[in-house]
């Protein structure tokens, strides 16, 4: 299975599903103008990742996924399709793999940290806040 | 842009404590902006088909008052989305903080795995990140449409 990745713009987030490591990132700044043209790729991407996973518990048991979080601004749009991207990466720790969520924000930056603590409250996922400082 | 005026000012030693308070302010003008210009462009865009010519145009300003920063944004609104519309500032009115962070996950949960383009939440985002209730006026425009205006404030200073 191949990457993926997108370059970011002004008002889209790079993104990064890398398979060889098993990471999945998204960061800063998330409102494009046609968000679901925008999500539509990444989440078939990331279901195809899992479903693929899925099929083989042995790796399952041994697979640490790691998720990460760098926004700068969440459109509420943008909002949908992160919570869709969480719920098919949750697949993953349903099966026994460990799936760590960082979620960046900054000290002075209360709105990023709400986001991400009412996503993980939605989602049911712990996420490891981590100020950038 | 008639003059030059003042959208924030603050007076006194500055400190890392009143800086973080200053961007927080900011950060929340900028949430609400851009949601309810969202909002704004996205209805209309849905609508673009049925707007007469003359309609009034869409409205948005930023102003200072003495309670904080007023974040004002209007369009054409058709009649038959009034009701909805109403209905749905009512019900945000209605919510205290816990409520509307509730009301929030809990619309945002139910849109996910909708097929409409959002989760539904953006009005209710607007309030819940300003922390103050909806201001909305209807006013009559012509037999199809209403000139519809959002007001919202974002006080200067961090309500906790």
């Amino acid at each position: 299975m191949e990457n993926l990745f997108i370059e970011p713009t002004e008002f889209s987030p790079k993104v990064i599903l890398d398979v060889k490591n098993k990471r999945f990132e998204l960061s800063g700044v998330s409102r494009p103008e046609d968000v679901v043209a925008f999500y539509e790729s990444i989440t078939l991407k990331a279901e195809d990742y899992v479903s693929q996973m899925l099929k083989n518990e042995d790796v399952l048991k041994e697979l640490t996924f790691e998720l990460t979080f760098d926004l700068i601004y969440i459109n509420s749009a943008s909002s949908k399709y992160i919570l869709q991207i969480l719920d098919i990466f949750k697949k993953l720790s349903l099966k026994g793999s460990v799936v760590n969520c960082n979620w960046y924000y900054e000290d002075v930056d209360d709105q990023i940290l709400e986001d991400g603590e009412d996503l993980s409250e939605v989602i049911r996922m712990d996420f490891n806040f981590i100020d950038r400082k | 842009m008639k003059e030059s005026k003042i959208l924030i000012e603050y007076e006194g030693f500055f400190s890392h404590f009143i800086v973080n308070e200053l961007t927080t302010v900011f950060k929340k003008v900028l949430v609400v902006m851009i949601e309810m210009l969202e909002n704004n462009y996205n209805y209309i865009e849905s609508i673009k088909f049925d707007l007469p010519e003359d309609i009034k145009s869409p409205y948005f300003k930023i102003v200072q008052t003495s309670k904080g920063i007023e974040i004002e944004s209007s369009n054409p609104l058709k009649y038959e989305h009034l009701d909805d519309l109403k209905s749905r500032i009512n019900e945000i009115n209605k919510c205290n903080r816990q409520e509307i962070k509730e009301f929030y996950l809990k619309t945002l949960v139910a849109g996910m795995n909708t097929s409409k383009k959002s989760a539904g939440v953006g009005l209710i985002r607007i309030a819940k990140v300003a922390q103050n209730k909806i201001k909305s006026s209807f006013d009559h425009s012509d037999n199809n449409f209403l000139y519809y205006t959002l007001q919202i404030i974002v006080n200067y200073k961090k309500d906790t």
